[in-house]
């Protein structure tokens, strides 16, 4: 049972805390911080648990402007992925680009540069014996040009229950913080 | 020649540490496709091409018959 509905005057145990009150609908799982080298890489934070997850990236910070790709730990096949700029110079949305005709070896997540940037995404069943689905936002941090926000989305086809993924940088990391929520099941 | 720095996190045992990467992880990486390559800047050319515009009318799937 998700939901339990309290009467007045009622007695709060610590078990009813911990089942009905300590678990909002997107769940807390692991954070972590690379402030240095090209990849971060977070073991152990998929599982039956949860179906769906969010991932954070905040304050990323590049040495210079480079992609930051996601890809499950291990696995370098079978991913294919779109995104669509909108600049913020114009408001026509620009097709960014993708994995083109074939499968490719990562997901594109985000744009990283200097200056802070960061960006969200929506995993889809990364831990289910089927194929894995995502869709992720993000803000280019450069101004000028046709720089803008970028949206995505893809799939890895693969049936694997992954339980990690790694962030590659095309430039030294100066501060990548990710986090890692679950959206709780009822 | 060294292999690039990376930074792993254990979700279950809290650890993190910053190494340099296992021959794997690095072939890995490179596998991935991974590039030093600059997100460069789009054009009109790179434009989604879309079919009408939002204002266009939608069409008539058909006309109706005309009362007998």
């Amino acid at each position: 049972m998700a939901v339990k509905t309290f009467t007045q005057a009622e007695k709060l145990t610590a078990a009813d805390t911990n089942t009905y009150l300590a678990n909002g609908g997107l769940v807390y799982i692991t954070s972590a911080t690379a402030t240095s080298g090209t990849t971060l890489a977070i073991a152990n934070c998929f599982s039956s648990t949860y179906e769906n997850y969010r991932i954070i990236v905040s304050d990323l910070r590049l040495s210079g402007a480079a992609f930051v790709d996601f890809y499950f730990t291990g696995t370098t096949t079978n991913y294919a992925f779109g995104r669509v700029e909108v600049p913020y110079n114009t408001a026509t949305a620009l097709g960014r680009g993708g994995s083109g005709t074939g499968l490719g070896g990562a997901w594109n997540f985000l744009v990283g540069s200097t200056t802070s940037n960061g960006g969200a995404m929506d995993l889809f069943g990364p831990n289910l014996a089927r194929q894995t689905s995502f869709i992720a936002i993000a803000a280019d941090p450069r101004t000028g040009g046709s720089f803008g926000t970028e949206f995505g989305g893809g799939i890895q086809t693969d049936s694997t229950q992954f339980t990690g993924f790694t962030l590659s940088a095309g430039a030294t990391i100066t501060n990548l913080n990710c986090t890692v929520y679950g959206y709780r099941k009822a | 020649m060294s292999r690039p720095i990376t930074t792993t996190h254990d979700a279950i045992t809290g650890i993190t540490e910053t190494r340099e990467m296992t021959e794997e992880e690095y072939t890995a990486l490179l596998d991935s496709g991974w590039t030093e390559e600059t997100p460069g800047e789009r054009s009109a050319s790179d434009n989604v091409e879309e079919e009408g515009s939002p204002n266009d009318p939608i069409p008539d799937s058909g006309s109706a018959p005309s009362p007998s």
